[in-house]
């Protein structure tokens, strides 16, 4: 299988020698290309850590990390940058779109970071993804007149809109109801099984990670479950499994 | 009990000094004004010293009247800046605590409850902060007194202690309580929701207040024909630069009442002439949130509209007196010189002026930018590099201090001109004539703005360079 983020030994440590936090401890991982993989794990088990480093947000202590074949361990600041704009796309839990700019502008604000005209082809695919998402009549409205699930599905069109390598989700159906949740997961899903988006989704909602092909398990810093799909209360039961184990 | 002793004490100890440690810049703008007032009110009895020490008066018995009035004029002048400067950073300092306010609401704070503490906060920071620069100008003042003592140039050195200051005093307080009850205003509406923070950000411009906007436009048209009036007045009657004062005052107050609406617009056409993404980003920001971006831009505009209007003021004024001098040399014998003496003096308080509004701008910028770390970091994960985000915050300086430099000469021309001619008007062989311009007085106010805006900027966009990306995952 190929893989299209790649984690070699990978540490990551906060604070100074006496006081040190583990937050990824040894981690090897690799995340297939083409697939829907998530990453579970309770509070404090390292997978908002996890999802920093394997997205080139944030520096790793020790170990490597390639992101669609390049090695970012060693890129500066700006390598980085590029990367995240042409190579990733991000969906939050608070959704973050700009609020000064309209929908169309917050789905073709990587572009604009870019500095390059929207090609032809490029408009087509925005173009398609904002009929698939329903946002055609939405298009001149500001975040404000929109819905949550909304929001959120406007956030998907700008993480989509670049053909990124990879989508990372961090809690995407954290602040949503449960009905437009499973709405975003579907749209997560099918992107996966239809053209073979990888996503990366960080998550705590069993529910959410159902719809995953993969699921990985962390805690203390440590992968300690890596299983192919599972449904909702199978995951709920590895959880609670973990917890008490703690 | 010696731990109940302890502790009542420490209560005893916490509200004034948690008042000022959670208030630091509101406490700096209280002291800065106080100072300057207190400053101004002492520099204005020493002038008067220094008159009755010479007693060069000539024989006009006009400019013996003027002086005072002058002095008055001044007094004026340093507590409306005083008072606006201290509103607009206590403002901005309120609407970066919004977060910890909904908190406390959301943890069972009624919302009268936490304005009565944010009101009590700020009789706090007004009283004591007022009071220190109050005490610091008249110890500097009677510094100078000693010194002006030994030279003699005056002959009574006898500690000055202007009741004036008292009313400094009490005025900049004042200034603070209300700038810290409007901005309290703010928690009454404030959904304790809002604490959790994953909701967008709520259009402030999509609800400005109508009224508001209707006074703020009565005002300074208002103010404005009371201008006109004044020179017109200025024929028949000295008196008439007290009109001039007062109006010029509401006109102003006008412009800064109305600044949340008029402004932002402004800002963001003149960021469009940048025709790259960062300046297209930096326009809409002004839109977002009017009244972050119009209070920046009202401190600046305050200390370039005053330094114009004096230097033209005083310029035009200067103009005036040499065509009466020309005209009658004996009855204006001595008054040039003494009118010399005099402007520089005025020139450094009005500096001093310009160095508060600065104080405010620095740190309305640095407030402004802490408050937006997440916005920051969003860019930055979107892919915006380090210098673009460092681009977006300097174009956001720039168009603002461009705006009110262009803004403040016009608005202090049209203000200098009016005091300067409802001054002389009255006196002998005063002709009307037009402004005077004086450039390298404009050139120190380019030079200087830019400098404060620079100097208020330089900080701020480092730290804004280096908020990281995973600033825009965080929650809260």
């Amino acid at each position: 299988m190929q893989s299209i983020i790649r984690l070699d030994r990978v540490s990551k440590h906060y604070g100074d020698a006496v006081r040190r936090v583990r937050a990824l401890d040894d981690v090897s991982v690799d995340i297939g290309a083409g697939e829907f993989t998530a990453v579970m794990g309770p509070s404090g088990s390292g997978k908002s850590t996890l999802m920093h480093v394997a997205a080139g947000l944030d520096q790793v202590s020790s170990g490597r990390i390639w992101i669609d074949g390049v090695d970012v361990t060693g890129l500066g600041d700006k390598e980085l940058t590029e990367l995240r704009r042409r190579r990733l796309g991000f969906v939050f839990q608070s959704f973050n779109l700009v609020p000064t700019l309209d929908v169309g502008e917050n789905i073709r604000l990587p572009f604009l970071l870019g500095g390059h005209k929207v090609t032809r082809e490029e408009s087509a695919w925005i173009d398609r993804l904002v009929e698939m998402l329903g946002l055609g009549d939405r298009l001149s409205h500001r975040p404000h007149q929109l819905s949550g699930g909304q929001q959120q599905r406007v956030a998907i069109a700008r993480a989509l809109a670049s053909r990124p390598a990879v989508v990372v989700a961090d809690e995407p159906t954290g602040a949503l109801d449960s009905r437009t949740g499973r709405d975003v997961l579907q749209i997560l899903r099918g992107a996966v099984s239809e053209w073979g988006q990888s996503v990366v989704m960080v998550t705590h909602d069993p529910v959410a990670a159902a719809n995953a092909d993969r699921i990985l398990f962390l805690a203390d810093g440590r992968v300690v479950g890596d299983r192919p799909a599972m449904d909702a209360a199978a995951i709920s039961t590895t959880m609670l499994g973990m917890e008490t184990a703690a | 009990m010696n731990g109940q002793h302890r502790a009542r004490r420490s209560r005893r100890w916490s509200v004034p000094t948690r008042a000022l440690a959670d208030n630091g810049g509101s406490v700096v703008v209280a002291v800065l004004a106080g100072t300057f007032g207190g400053v101004v009110v002492a520099a204005a009895e020493l002038a008067g010293r220094i008159l009755d020490a010479g007693a060069r008066t000539g024989q006009s018995g006009t400019v013996a009247v003027l002086l005072p009035l002058a002095a008055w004029v001044f007094f004026g002048v340093a507590l409306s800046v005083a008072s606006v400067v201290t509103v607009n950073t206590c403002g901005t300092a309120m609407a970066g605590r919004t977060r910890v306010l909904a908190l406390e609401r959301l943890l069972g704070g009624s919302a009268s409850l936490l304005r009565r503490r944010l009101t009590r906060a700020g009789a706090v920071v007004g009283i004591i902060g007022a009071l220190a620069g109050v005490l610091l100008a008249l110890a500097l003042a009677n510094v100078g007194v000693v010194v002006a003592g030994s030279t003699g140039i005056v002959e009574d050195s006898s500690p000055l202690v202007p009741l004036q200051s008292l009313v400094v005093w009490v005025t900049v307080a004042g200034a603070v309580v209300i700038a810290f009850r409007i901005g309290s205003r703010r928690v009454l509406s404030l959904a304790p929701l809002q604490a959790l923070g994953s909701t967008v950000e709520s259009e402030v411009s999509a609800r400005t207040n109508p009224w508001r906007t209707a006074v703020a436009v009565v005002l300074f048209l208002g103010g404005w024909i009371g201008v006109a009036g004044s020179i017109v007045l200025g024929a028949t009657s000295y008196l008439a630069v007290l009109l001039a004062v007062a109006a010029g005052a509401v006109s102003f107050a006008g412009l800064v009442l109305g600044s949340p609406v008029v402004l932002p617009p402004v800002l963001r056409l003149v960021a469009a002439v940048g025709r790259f993404p960062m300046a297209m980003l930096a326009g809409r920001n002004a839109l977002r949130s009017p009244a972050r971006a119009s209070r920046a831009a009202v401190g600046l505009l305050i200390a370039v509209t005053l330094v114009v209007t004096f230097s033209v003021g005083l310029a035009t004024y200067e103009a005036m007196l040499v065509r009466q001098v020309d005209g009658d040399p004996v009855y204006y014998r001595g008054i040039h010189d003494q009118f010399v003496a005099l402007s520089t003096m005025f020139t450094v308080l009005i500096g001093g002026a310009g160095v508060i509004a600065a104080a405010g701008v620095v740190n309305v910028s640095s407030m402004t930018v802490a408050q937006r770390r997440q916005e920051f970091g969003l860019l930055r994960t979107l892919g915006a590099t380090r210098r673009q985000v460092a681009v977006m915050v300097t174009v956001e300086t720039v168009v603002m201090v461009t705006v009110a430099l262009v803004l403040g000469v016009l608005l202090g021309v049209g203000y200098g001109w009016a005091g300067a001619y409802s001054i002389l008007g009255t006196t002998q062989g005063a002709a009307l004539i037009a402004p005077v311009f004086p450039l390298s007085a404009v050139a120190v106010v380019v030079i200087g703005t830019l400098a404060v805006a620079l100097w208020s900027v330089l900080g701020p966009v480092r730290r804004a360079m280096r908020v990281p990306p995973t600033e825009a995952l965080a929650v809260d």
